[in-house]
């Protein structure tokens, strides 16, 4: 125990200056006891309950490690235990005649699971995770009450030591994703991880990525679902986020409405989605396309309305839609950032320049104006909020081979885009590729468990 | 993954029109192209099923893996690498049919060296990923495309200008002696078996010879659809002046309610897409093919730099010829190309006749 001693001395003159560093001595059964602990990572109420009020209680030593042991948290320390680690996970040392036991009493951070902002639906659950590890178990346990389901807990970051969760239903998941997850996660390399979007850019290979490979998500009830699919569910503490390998393309364009709504108006939504999809990306390079290349390919009184509109606009295409393009990203990354309460402002008069008074001064035409908001709003149908912002960085390409190329740059454009999706590999499984059967079928809890 | 077998036979198959085989047919049209279009089909279904059939007695193994094994190393070496440059000048060929025509069609002012130089960058930027992404891609394409091309096909059978009269005065020329250059073009639709020569790592060719009689049934129906609605709509003398006779008959079509008011584009939006995927497959086979011959080719930057000569080379010989003597000298290539296919078939049949008695 000398050993244990001498590495409490030295933790404590390392700390013994920080405000938070506390060491409490008293006396009781005749001998001295030390309670050391991080005052800013503890609860004190909870040391006051478990520790010293128990402590008053007991007329004997005996009695009262006892009750120290028979606490779920506690351990007793043997020599090997790295003690500074401990303290700084949050648990409060008991240094008894000699024995040291550390105690788990851990402040909880925002450990309320919050209200779903990002990724709502109508009629489904309303809560998302929590910004606490503890709790976001609890929360996917409570949705996914299976003997089967494992967690396995870690730390990533050499600086942050941020603590992450794997967790996995024993029968369900695909043996080579997990291991895939598991050997990327102890190859990292990073000081400070706290965000699941950052844990996700550390554990893909290519550098220069716009499509998310993985799911970033906030709500426990696609977590849950996820992991009847015998997907790898990451969750980390400090982000009400969880990640989920693998992700393939379609995964991105579905909503946890899709399960609650009736069939056809699920596949109705579903066919919009995809439209929008659609829309947003080719629509820009598509009116480049045709304003300056080849105006002969629509119907010829289309042809004339738009020529007609574009009468006063005195540069080429390809600026108009530029313009137009980066006044809608300026205005959509305006109000992303700005506080709540200027919020309204940025898009009341993002929204007049745009709509009215660009198109009045003759700087764009009206028809720009209509493939503005349509390219806008349908971008926003993506309901995976990571998915979306990839497409709007994927439709500048196309943008740009529309115009060099015309109408047959904007199909390369999307050749090219294809290629790309169909060559990407989420955890090993192809990224894009059609799935024949319809999803219920793929989806479904199998009745019969895997051998 | 055996459907992706179908969907690369289904690619070839559709694309014959951009691939210059109306044209052979149609030239020879009063000397023996009906007969050797209804020969071309057993024939054409006949080497594709012993193909598949031989590729199936080896499962997961590629061509250069099986000559490998079967020849001598200064005999399949060569062969290898001559194989590689047939499969990237079919890919050529079309790069070159298909820039002419979309700078008839859709960009009359650009030059020929840029729409070219686009479908090489396509190209070489698709023959680069792995053999599994394209295949992925493949079927996408197929699946998008090849509904557009049924919805023509059947706008084409029912326009008013479509005559029934002209396909019956053509059939009066049936009883002629087939030609070999007929033969060799037609059979051209069914080569997208060939490319099990790579593909047979992924495909599982033995459940595609459970679906293989869709084949003969998907070829006639298209080649006979490829020669016989031009003639409906142009007439048996006319249809010689034509270069590209599917094109012209779908720019008699006109969709009086769509956004796009002449069918021909929304044709050509579609080839297009398939032909960058033809382009694609056919590169990526003829490096994946080098690749067993030379070594050093399995390297990133030597495969892509090969790809990047071929494209140069492709352009400059673009540049050197005119569009007449381009099709003389696509003739000239169909009636090469036939004996070894046929040599290839063979050969790989033969070896695996011989692995069953091992």
């Amino acid at each position: 125990m000398e050993e244990l001693q001498k590495e409490i001395n030295c933790v404590k003159e390392k700390y013994d200056n920080n405000p938070d560093f506390k060491v409490h001595r008293f006396e009781y059964f005749e001998k001295k006891i030390a309670l050391i602990y991080m005052k800013s990572l503890c609860n004190e109420a909870q040391i006051k309950k478990d520790i010293i009020e128990p402590l008053l209680l007991c007329e004997k030593q005996g009695k009262y490690l006892l009750h120290l042991l028979s606490m779920p948290s506690c351990q007793h320390i043997n020599a090997s235990d790295d003690v500074e680690k401990l303290l700084l996970q949050g648990n409060a040392l008991i240094a008894l005649s000699g024995e040291i036991y550390s105690v788990d009493v851990r402040k909880p951070t925002n450990d309320q699971p919050l209200d779903a902002t990002v990724e709502q639906t109508v009629q489904g659950a309303q809560k998302g995770l929590s910004e606490d590890l503890t709790m976001n178990m609890t929360l996917v346990r409570n949705r996914y009450p299976s003997k089967q389901l494992k967690i396995e807990q870690q730390t990533v970051g050499t600086l942050s030591k941020t603590r992450i969760a794997i967790l996995y239903d024993v029968d369900y998941v695909q043996e080579d994703v997990l291991d895939e997850v598991k050997k990327k996660i102890s190859g990292l390399k990073a000081d400070i991880i706290q965000a699941a979007g950052q844990l996700h850019n550390y554990m893909t290979k290519e550098k220069y990525r716009i499509f998310p490979t993985m799911m970033i998500t906030e709500r426990p009830d696609r977590l849950a679902l996820n992991l009847s699919q015998g997907k790898v569910v990451i969750l980390m503490n400090g982000t009400p986020f969880g990640l989920v390998a693998p992700a393939v393309f379609f995964d991105f364009l579905s909503s946890m409405d899709d399960k609650t709504l009736p069939y056809w108006v699920t596949r109705l939504l579903i066919l919009l989605r995809y439209v929008g999809l659609l829309i947003t990306i080719i629509l820009p390079s598509l009116y480049i396309a045709i304003t300056s290349y080849n105006p002969e390919i629509v119907r010829s009184q289309l042809a004339l309305t738009i020529a007609g509109s574009r009468a006063g606009v005195p540069y080429p295409s390809f600026f108009e839609v530029l313009f137009m393009m980066f006044a809608v990203e300026l205005l959509v990354e305006s109000s992303l950032r700005l506080p709540k309460t200027i919020g309204p402002t940025a898009t009341t008069v993002g929204g007049l320049i745009l709509g009215q008074a660009a198109q009045q001064a003759q700087l764009v035409s009206s028809i720009m104006i209509i493939i503005t908001a349509f390219v806008a709003i349908s971008n926003f149908t993506i309901p995976i909020n990571a998915m979306s912002f990839a497409v709007r960085c994927a439709r500048y390409p196309l943008i740009v081979f529309a115009s060099f190329f015309g109408i047959v740059g904007v199909v390369a454009g999307l050749i090219l885009l294809l290629c790309h999706l169909s060559d990407l590999r989420s955890f090993g499984k192809p990224y894009l590729k059609m799935y024949w059967g319809t999803t219920d079928k793929m989806s479904k809890v199998r009745e019969s468990r895997k051998e | 993954m055996a459907r992706y077998y179908f969907f690369i036979i289904l690619m070839n198959m559709t694309l014959n029109i951009i691939l210059n085989v109306p044209m052979v047919l149609v030239e020879n049209r009063f000397n023996g192209s009906i007969m050797s279009i209804l020969l071309s089909i057993p024939i054409g279904s006949l080497l594709a099923y012993l193909f598949t059939k031989g590729m199936s007695r080896f499962p997961k193994m590629d061509l250069p893996t099986i000559l490998e094994n079967n020849l001598p190393k200064y005999v399949y070496k060569p062969f290898l690498v001559f194989l590689s440059l047939m499969w990237i000048a079919s890919g050529s060929f079309a790069l070159i049919s298909f820039s002419y025509l979309i700078k008839t069609y859709i960009m009359p002012e650009a030059s020929l060296e840029l729409i070219s130089g686009l479908f090489v960058f396509v190209y070489i930027y698709g023959a680069v990923r792995q053999t599994a992404s394209l295949l992925y891609k493949a079927e996408i394409t197929m699946v998008i495309a090849f509904p557009v091309v049924l919805f023509i096909i059947f706008k084409a059978m029912r326009s008013d200008l479509f005559n029934y009269v002209h396909i019956v005065r053509m059939i009066h020329f049936t009883w002629e002696l087939p030609n070999y250059s007929s033969v060799a073009a037609a059979t051209y639709l069914f080569i997208g078996y060939i490319n099990l020569a790579i593909f047979n790592r992924y495909i599982d060719s033995k459940k595609a010879l459970r679906w293989f009689w869709t084949v003969p049934i998907l070829g006639t129906g298209i080649l006979l659809s490829s020669f016989f609605v031009p003639i409906g709509f142009f007439g048996i003398n006319a249809i010689g002046d034509i270069i590209l006779p599917w094109l012209m008959s779908a720019d008699s079509l006109r969709m009086q309610f769509g956004f796009i008011e002449r069918t021909v584009f929304l044709l050509i939006f579609f080839y297009v897409l398939m032909t960058f995927l033809f382009g694609m497959v056919t590169w990526h086979i003829g490096l994946e093919l080098l690749k067993g011959a030379v070594q050093s080719m399995k390297k990133k930057t030597w495969g892509r730099s090969f790809l990047l000569i071929v494209g140069i080379l492709t352009i400059i010989f673009q540049l050197q010829v005119n569009h007449r003597e381009f099709s003389s000298i696509v003739k000239y290539w169909f009636n090469f190309r036939f004996p070894v296919e046929v040599l290839l078939v063979i050969m790989v049949y033969l070896f695996s006749l011989r692995r069953q008695n091992v």
